[in-house]
């Protein structure tokens, strides 16, 4: 057939649709209609048994910010959440439950795991994502261990698909600077790669609310990708990326001095240097099969001090998987099987032998195979069986089964129900250890299971269109039971470190809400409400059956996003975000409140699209929200005055992690975009 | 063939608009030459559902497409293999790994891609538009109006 593309005489006639051969791009400018296009695909569920939320870049562009981390909190039911006032170490809640509970993937692959989380959060550029999948609730049946309580699938930009050039420059009113540029080359017909950069400085040291100590971490950071594309026969997939970050970030009294206070008794500050390298390739077998074979690596380095106490860490994690894709007749069949090995070693007791003289960092192998099958008996039925088996040295093997079905009665309504279970292996990384000193022995014990998750979830989706446009929506309510967690016991016998069963579990149950409407006039509106109870039940010291709220979770909360196209190319977006009462972290006696106000962060964003690039500019915050009592004792974070029964009677100790809500009050921002096609 | 036809149309309750199924278009279209309009959606393109519902409830649209034209109605993310008269295009699509068809691609570079998509292609094969985004009634009349003089 032709290939040749004609121009078509109609151009005059048509408003709404955008044509894109052979105009010259000034005629194409004239049509200051604007053009409804479905490429965003806010909220859009995969058409799979197990529900699958996805969202595209653009998504995230309506309200943007330099990092996936505080991105992801417009997702209903996903809540970035501060652990630490001065570091500003952070972890991603979904449904509630805490960031170890949420497995991160960058393209299908483990590779944002145990410790890269805690800073390696903020280390994932917005500009590297195409789109994020999100399942929410356990889903160890495809990924393995730690997808106990949600997943997030990051995936990056495909180098075939992207412009030549693009730049992103972006600043706000608190001078916090981001850069982001990627260059796009051929190598003759087949081969693309992509570079891309990423820089973000705040180097603007604040203290609004005069507590001493900086209201937001200093940050600098440098994030290089690079992605290659290769073009196969039969449109058959290879792709090899890498990608290495540093990051030093500093929070602490205004005075701090990195060169001079770091680990030093005079002034306290928090100080991180992380080293991070990725390594990520999949390659289709050239076979007639759907076969394929994907690797990564990393090596994460965390070089800190934490007022005195130094914490130095170093972990591995590579990862191996090879996977079968295979239709036969009503079957869409997945075999795989798998192999994650961490190392982990740090400079605290946790990680060395027996007689505390020499280093004894942990290695765990962790191979696995699974199996899916999603039957289609007809259109309208759809059931999906998945299963799993991993193997560890102290659990021995675990299983993972999944159940999941799908009925869809007509083009309105879906309905799916679904059973899954998740599953962490014990990981000697946590934060407590930098506290330690002194030789300890380290003791798992024998019979120790790994955490598991069992979660029961009905979504139901609702899709017509009418008039005025399409209306989605998308109910969950979900049950999901965890059991069983590990955790170091550090007091019982001050010469070791006890990995044991705790007896108690979680639980995190309720319901989520999202509306999209789309209107015919180029108006798009995103309303997402949560309302989610998780709570833990323990045996506490005199044997007594407690429930405690869990902590950083509000039982409500909610988000919004309105997107408006005018005519000559302006878009107007308004969201935000509000979280209901939340309990926080308190000291005996303490005078801070338990549970947090309600608040709504809301944020406006203007965009102007020229012909080659475009100028977008805000106000975040617009409410001005500021949470307040973020430190405890700030003017003696060395605990050097506590025992003073006059001025602290209830014996107050420096405190951090009492954070609800950003620091940063009312912000203007104002971006650049440019490309070259 | 008519029998074909007809159960095709019958088969399906999302078909209900006048579209025809790619297989037969290719048997049709010797015999009987027309322009050829091919409509692309995704199954999560929402502008594309009211596009449809545009379609459906235009009865003058509808019969135009349906005389006039030949409209195909293709799944730009279709697992299947997909003949265009006498050339074929392979999927790679699986019902867990999903991309744009290389159909789509022989009319678009993979940049542009934006659903709903639209090619227009005249009597003699040749490409003379191709659009995305929501094309409203009235202005598709118009376009079948002036493919049909050309």
């Amino acid at each position: 057939m032709n290939k040749l593309i004609l121009p078509i005489l109609l151009t005059s006639s048509l408003s709404h649709a955008q044509k894109i051969d052979s105009i010259p791009p000034q005629q194409n400018e004239n049509l200051n209609e604007v053009v409804l296009t479905g490429t965003m695909k806010p909220a859009s569920r995969k058409h799979t048994s197990i529900p699958v939320e996805v969202y595209t870049s653009k998504f995230f562009k309506t309200n943007p910010n330099p990092t996936l981390f505080e991105s992801i909190g417009m997702v209903n039911g996903i809540q970035p959440q501060i652990n630490c006032n001065v570091c500003a170490t952070g972890d991603i809640h979904v449904n509630g439950m805490e960031g170890p509970y949420t497995m991160i993937l960058i393209d299908g692959m483990p590779i944002v795991s145990a410790l890269s989380t805690v800073y390696g959060l903020n280390g994932i550029p917005s500009s590297l994502v195409d789109r994020i999948e999100v399942v929410k609730g356990p889903s160890s049946s495809l990924y393995g261990t730690e997808a106990m309580g949600g997943l997030i699938n990051i995936i990056t930009k495909d180098a075939s698909k992207v412009n030549k050039f693009h730049a992103d420059i972006y600043t706000t009113t608190w001078l916090e600077n981001n850069i982001d540029l990627t260059y796009k080359f051929n190598i003759k017909e087949k081969t693309s790669s992509l570079i891309g950069l990423n820089y973000y400085l705040f180097n603007n040291k604040q203290d609004k609310n005069r507590d001493n100590f900086t209201d937001v971490t200093l940050q600098e950071r440098l994030s290089i990708f690079n992605k290659w594309n290769f073009k196969r026969e039969e449109n058959k997939i290879a792709s090899l990326a890498t990608r290495y970050v540093y990051e030093d970030r500093w929070g602490g009294e205004i005075q701090y001095n990195k060169k001079i206070h770091r680990g030093s008794e005079e002034v306290y500050g928090e100080s991180i240097l992380t080293n991070r390298i990725e390594l990520i390739g999949l390659y289709q077998l050239p076979t007639v099969e759907h076969i394929y074979a994907q690797f990564s690596y990393n090596f994460h380095q965390q070089n800190s001090f934490y007022g005195t106490d130094s914490y130095q860490a170093k972990q591995q994690v590579v990862f191996g998987q090879l996977y079968w894709d295979k239709i036969f007749r009503k079957h869409s069949l997945l075999f795989g099987t798998t192999i994650r090995y961490t190392y982990y070693d740090d400079n605290t007791p946790g990680t060395l032998n027996q007689d505390g003289t020499k280093n004894n960092p942990m290695r765990t192998p962790l191979p696995g195979i699974f199996f899916q099958d999603e039957i289609t008996f007809n259109p309208k039925h759809k059931l999906l069986l998945g299963y799993r088996l991993d193997y560890d040295k102290y659990h021995k093997d675990i299983h993972s089964p999944r159940l999941a079905y799908k009925f869809t009665p007509n083009k309105f309504h879906t309905l799916r129900g679904s059973f899954g279970t998740g599953f962490r292996v014990v990981n000697l990384f946590t934060e407590d250890h930098a506290a330690l000193s002194g030789s300890r022995e380290v003791i798992i014990k024998n019979n120790l299971n790994p955490e598991k998750s069992y979660n029961v979830n009905i979504n139901y989706v609702f899709n017509n269109t009418y008039n005025f446009g399409n209306l989605n929506i998308d109910a969950t309510a979900f049950y999901t039971y965890f059991s069983n967690k590990i955790i170091g016991d550090f007091d019982s016998d001050p010469n070791s470190i006890i990995y044991d069963n705790l007896d108690g579990h979680a639980i995190s149950k309720g319901i989520s809400l999202n509306t999209d409407l789309i209107f015919k006039f180029p108006l798009k509106v995103n309303i997402g409400i949560s309302y989610i109870d998780v709570f833990r039940k323990e045996t506490d010291e005199n044997n007594q059956k407690i429930k405690a709220q869990q902590i950083h979770s509000p039982k409500w909360s909610g988000n919004f996003t309105f997107s408006y196209s005018m005519p000559k190319k302006w878009t107007l977006d308004l969201t935000g975000i509000w979280y209901g009462k939340m309990r926080l972290p308190i000291l005996p006696n303490d005078y801070r409140p338990e549970y947090s106000n309600p608040y709504l962060l809301t944020n406006i964003q203007i965009t102007k699209k020229f012909p080659k690039f475009e100028v977008y500019g805000g106000i975040k915050n617009l409410l001005n929200f500021i949470p307040d009592n973020p430190l405890m004792r700030p003017f003696d974070p060395f605990n050097k005055n506590i025992d003073d029964p006059i001025n602290n009677p209830y014996g107050y100790t420096f405190d951090t992690a009492y954070n609800y809500a950003p620091l940063q009050g009312i912000k203007g921002f104002i971006g650049f975009r440019y490309s070259i096609k | 063939m008519k029998t074909i036809n007809t159960l095709l149309f019958g088969l399906s309750s999302m078909f209900c608009f006048s579209q025809i199924d790619i297989t037969v278009f290719n048997h049709h279209y010797h015999k009987n030459k027309k322009a050829i309009m091919i409509y692309f959606y995704t199954d999560w393109c929402s502008i594309c559902k009211i596009q449809e519902n545009q379609l459906e409830r235009n009865f003058q649209l509808r019969d135009k497409l349906n005389k006039e034209v030949y409209f195909l109605k293709i799944d730009a993310e279709s697992c299947e293999e997909l003949t265009f008269l006498n050339h074929t295009y392979s999927s790679n699509n699986t019902t867990y790994r999903k991309n744009t068809h290389d159909f789509v691609y022989e009319f678009i570079h993979p940049k542009e891609v934006n659903f709903p998509l639209w090619v227009i292609i005249d009597k003699k094969i040749n490409v003379i538009g191709i659009y995305t985004g929501l094309i409203q009634s009235k202005e598709l009349i118009q376009i079948i109006n002036k493919i049909k003089k050309e």
